[in-house]
């Protein structure tokens, strides 16, 4: 029984093939301008990784994430919430709460013991702290992503963001530069503001323990540094990549409706 | 004169001549409304959630400025919405008062003679007519409504006081009075449309749903309350309910998803709805259907305008937006349970403090009982804010998740 | 020290020497929003009256679980606060429905969202009208009467006609001293700038008012033989809601321009009216706290508060108004604009500037501050 996942997000585009349970390939690529043809290229990467050379290869394909309404050759499409909370799950199941910062919002998302989804919260359409927002502060440093993420862990004296709001905290950032302050400390201050966000979503869905971290930010070193001191636990990490946690999330539901419909049979 | 609302004219137009009564009734009052502006009769403005049963019987003609609005189509305010934030008017405001504004600027609403503004719901009303007041120059009747902090006589006292002081306020703009007998049939009227109003409320407990909800709607008790034509347009549509129901139909045809929708529709987004109702979720209820009325006691004008009054607290809005975060919790809550939802949504138009601030209490609640609730981010008037689709991603994804849950599955 | 600085300090921190020392005597504090509680009710049950504010708050993020992204940042801040357990000097807090933004944190208290030292925690939501009017004054009466009886039947005290009497004069020569403390800034070159009087009533609120009336009564004398702000390039008024902290003025004063009078919830709207003493003391509080004669924005009241304000401007001579608001906040949304549609009219330019609780985008607001000083200025 060979399956995909594939997860169409606004900045990038994830496939996984599972193999009877454990994952035989996956990739991780940069968004195109349009999620079909992410989609078409992710799938193709992912099978010739394998050996495949078809779609009639694959026996059931979920697509998820911002683009899976626009993924062709899907057999279905779940929303990335449950995609993840499977994924998440399936990788270590004390996991109770998954964040995922992703290109456009922050998600973060309650499971029961079961691995259930019961509660998700999102951000507010423009708050500061998306990936985007890391992106823009980072240039407007003259920065690459890796480099405000390692710089951030040499603050001395971090500054403080108080906007909530996007734009404001980018003219906040363009301040503390005129007035001199530490590109660390500030950098470091750009997390704290994503962090203190970050820290009332976790809260709202009740903040259970084990918390991980989905996304590409979950590579970032500095803002999970400050996010676990300000919810004074540990982040837990996924034994996989966490750029392709809805990815194996998928997957595995592909698996689960293969499965379901031999039984029913 | 004539140049003036053409958008409102032409509806006028159009829906006069409807069959359907609820057509036929907005026509009546969007007639009552041009011939008061082109005959020079005093035209009463009626914020959104306060009734108009004590100006029919004074033969007053009310217009509900947001409704006229509406009426058009939501998109058709966005030069409004322009005009209101030329004068300064910040975007966070509520859609209702920044086209009142804006629209008044622009020329587009028929001024008014006089207002009516009750303290309920919000900062956003209270803040809005004051700058019409100062635009326009029309006196402001302020009714004013007690916090409801206890629930005692006292208050209702206050409130009723209030109710009779905009009677006479109304009296000395218009040097009309009003007719006691008059008061006692629109009143007998309204208890009429009310008593159909309950009964299809009831049948909307049916599982599964006869017919998407909401089942309860503005459109008559803000434009007509209490006349005949208000009466029939709401028996007319209990009457198609009951046919429904008897011939077994049903909302969708499979209901996969029972929502508790907790405030107004996306009033810019009517088809949100029947979009909702593809994947299989039906609306229980919303807004305007979490009351419940005692009729009123005509026997003495006293009990009719002490009836009214407290008629007026259960409205909606009124009712969810004079208090504490109790009353919406409770309202919302109990919807749940009495008509076998499956989950909630609230709609969390920007513009909306009370209700937004309410949310993370509900969000608690509903954990504690494992109620799945989703709060969206649009504002109520405006598509420009947050996008269509971008509302549809929201409340799809989280259908998904809410039938996902039912399958047992995930 | 000088008495100025030993008042405007108390600014700068939550809570201060004063508010300790009265609870290690055993004293009471009841916290209260807005300036429509009545002070003198706290005060003759013997009890320390406390404007609640969040200075110090660097962050919202506990507050948020509650309050929404549409909530002004002061109530974020507050009820952040609330749940860190930093109030926890208060016996007791009391507000009303200024607005739907603290109504809406106030529930979070009824809620047991924020930690009590005791259980039940006093709270009291003050029933006040929205309009002023002969029904409302008497709905007032009534509330300020129910105020009352719910502090004593908490607390087990008794608040005697007596020491409402006394409270009413003890307030009122409070606000007879601020009045001529705001006298002084009439002059061409006033003692005292706008930051140091945003300071002073602050002190104010947050100490008993008998301490604070004989540390006037000496800044004044201070004050008085100190030579006066003359190199200012702007008079200005600055109207608003909630406003709590200094550095926000200094950055205006900084700039050039010298704010000489206010018309800000913790500025002037908090003592201009004064009580009478000859009537009865809760019809007396009731009136002076309903019919003020400048309201809050929550009030359907605008014609009184606009003239109120054109009026001020002209009797404090100033070159152009400031309306600070508070993002999010619908009250001051609407005042500001009609303030400012009302004073260009009559020839005095007018700048509204929005503003979150914690001072931020400071390079904008120097920038638009800065060049609303250079169209204006003299």
């Amino acid at each position: 029984m060979i399956v995909a996942g594939c997860d169409v997000g606004s900045t990038t585009g994830k496939a996984v093939i599972m193999n009877d349970h454990t994952i035989a390939s996956y990739t991780i690529m940069w968004c195109r301008p349009r999620p079909e043809e992410t989609a078409r290229i992710a799938i193709n990467e992912v099978m010739e990784k394998v050996g495949l050379s078809s779609l009639e290869e694959l026996d059931y394909i979920v697509g998820t994430g911002y683009g899976r309404l626009k993924i062709p050759f899907a057999n279905e499409n779940i929303s990335e919430i449950t995609c993840h909370g499977v994924g998440a799950h399936w990788l270590r199941n004390s996991v109770r709460t998954i964040i995922d910062i992703g290109g456009q919002d922050l998600k973060v998302i309650g499971l029961d013991d079961s691995g259930r989804v019961i509660d998700f919260v999102m951000n507010d359409k423009c708050a500061a702290g998306t990936g985007k927002f890391l992106e823009n502060m980072a240039r407007a440093l003259g920065l690459t992503l890796e480099e405000l993420s390692t710089i951030s862990l040499e603050a001395t004296n971090p500054a403080v963001i108080t906007s909530q709001c996007s734009v404001f905290a980018e003219s906040e950032v363009i301040t503390l530069l005129n007035e001199g302050e530490e590109v660390a400390n500030i950098a470091n201050g750009i997390h704290a503001s994503i962090a203190s966000r970050l820290v009332t979503l976790v809260r709202r869905v009740g903040a259970k323990n084990d918390i991980t971290i989905a996304g590409g930010c979950a590579k970032n070193a500095g803002l999970i540094d400050v996010l676990e001191k300000r919810l004074d636990t540990e982040i837990v990490r996924l034994p996989e990549d966490p750029q392709i946690i809805g990815a194996i999330g998928a997957a595995l539901l592909a698996t689960e409706r293969l499965e379901r419909s031999a039984s029913s049979k | 004169m004539t140049e003036k609302y053409q958008l409102h004219r032409g509806a006028y137009e159009l829906l006069k001549g409807a069959e359907d009564p609820t057509m036929k009734n907005i026509a009546q009052w969007l007639g009552g409304v041009l011939s008061a502006v082109d005959e020079g009769k005093p035209v009463v403005y009626n914020q959104f959630t306060f009734w108009c049963d004590t100006m029919v019987p004074m033969g007053l003609q009310p217009l509900a400025p947001e409704l006229w609005g509406l009426l058009p189509g939501a998109a058709t305010s966005f030069p409004a919405l322009d005009a209101a934030h030329d004068l300064g008017i910040p975007s966070e405001m509520c859609w209702a008062g920044r086209y009142v504004i804006g629209a008044t600027l622009l020329d587009q609403l028929p001024p008014p003679s006089m207002m009516a503004l009750p303290s309920y719901p919000c900062d956003n009303c209270k803040a809005a007519y004051q700058v019409i007041a100062e635009l326009t120059g029309a006196p402001l009747y302020l009714v004013d409504c007690p916090y409801w902090v206890e629930d005692d006589e006292e208050s209702m006292d206050y409130w009723v006081n209030q109710y009779k002081g905009l009677i006479s306020f109304m009296e000395e703009h218009s040097g009309k009075k009003l007719d006691y007998d008059r008061l006692k049939e629109v009143a007998e009227e309204s208890n009429r449309y009310i008593e159909y109003w309950l009964e299809g409320k009831e049948l909307m407990r049916l599982k599964p749903l006869p017919q998407n909800g909401p089942w309860g709607s503005p459109a008559e008790i803000l434009t007509t309350f209490g006349s005949p034509s208000a009466t029939a347009a709401i028996k007319a549509r209990l009457d198609a309910l009951k046919a429904r129901v008897a011939n077994g139909e049903t909302a969708v045809p499979e209901e996969k998803v029972r929502v508790v929708w907790n405030y107004l529709p996306v009033l810019w987004s009517p088809a949100l709805f029947n979009w909702m109702a593809e994947m299989g979720a039906v609306i229980a209820l919303a807004i305007y259907d979490w009351t419940s009325f005692e009729p009123i006691d005509t026997s003495t004008p006293e009990s009719t305008i002490r009836g009214m009054a407290k008629r007026a607290l259960h409205g909606y809005m009124a009712r969810q937006g004079r208090g504490s975060s109790d009353i919406i919790i409770e309202d919302t809550l109990n919807a749940f349970e009495e008509y076998q939802a499956d989950c909630i949504i609230v709609n969390g138009a920007f513009g909306c403090k009370w209700l937004r601030g309410s949310y993370g209490y509900l969000s608690d609640l509903c954990r504690e009982r494992g109620i799945p609730v989703m709060m969206f981010d649009a504002d109520i008037g405006d598509s420009r804010v947050v996008s269509d689709e971008e509302v549809k991603a929201r409340v799809g994804e989280f259908l998904e998740t809410v039938m996902e849950r039912k399958k047992g599955g995930a | 020290m000088t008495a100025l600085e030993e008042l405007t300090k108390l600014a700068d921190t939550l809570t201060n020497p004063y508010i300790e020392r009265w609870k290690e005597k055993g004293g009471k504090v009841i916290g209260y929003y807005c300036c429509y509680c009545p002070e003198e009710i706290i005060h003759a049950a013997g009890m320390l009256p406390y404007r609640m504010r969040a200075t110090g708050s660097t962050s919202s993020e506990l507050g948020d679980v509650y309050a929404s992204s549409t909530t002004c940042t002061f109530c974020r801040h507050c009820l952040d606060q609330a749940m860190r357990g930093e109030y926890k000097f208060l016996d007791g807090l009391t507000t009303l429905h200024g607005c739907d933004h603290i109504s809406r944190t106030f529930d979070a208290w009824r809620y047991g969202k924020v930690p009590t030292p005791y259980s039940p925690f006093y709270l009291r939501l003050l029933d006040i009208p929205f309009k002023i009017e002969a029904l409302s004054l008497e709905w007032m009466r009534v509330q300020v009467d129910r105020f009352k009886r719910s502090l004593e039947e908490h607390f087990q005290v008794k608040i005697t006609d007596e020491a409402l009497r006394q409270s009413i004069k003890t307030y009122n020569e409070k606000r007879r001293l601020l009045k001529s403390l705001y006298e002084l800034r009439k002059k061409e070159a006033p003692p005292i700038t706008g930051a140091e009087a945003l300071g002073i009533v602050i002190a104010s609120t947050s100490m008993p008012v008998e301490e604070f009336n004989e540390q006037l009564k000496k800044m004044l004398d201070e004050v008085n033989g100190r030579d006066g702000f003359s190199d200012y390039s702007a008079r200005l008024l600055l109207a608003g809601g909630e406003l709590d902290d200094r550095a926000y003025i200094e950055l205006i004063e900084e700039l050039g321009g010298l704010v000489v009078t206010d018309a800000l919830c913790v500025g002037l709207r908090q003592f201009w009216d004064l009580v009478d003493e000859d009537s009865e003391p809760i019809a007396a509080l009731a009136k002076r706290y309903l019919e003020r004669s400048i309201s809050c924005p929550r009030m359907v009241d605008y014609q009184r508060r606009l003239k109120f304000i054109s009026d001020l401007a002209k009797e404090f001579k100033v070159d152009g108004i400031i309306v600070q608001r508070l993002k999010m906040c619908d009250n001051w949304g609407c005042d500001s604009a009609l303030i400012q549609r009302r004073s260009r009219k009559e020839g005095t330019p007018c700048l509204i500037l929005e503003r979150e609780y914690l001072m931020s985008a400071v390079g904008q607001m120097r920038t638009r501050v800065q060049a609303f000083l250079e169209t204006i200025g003299r």
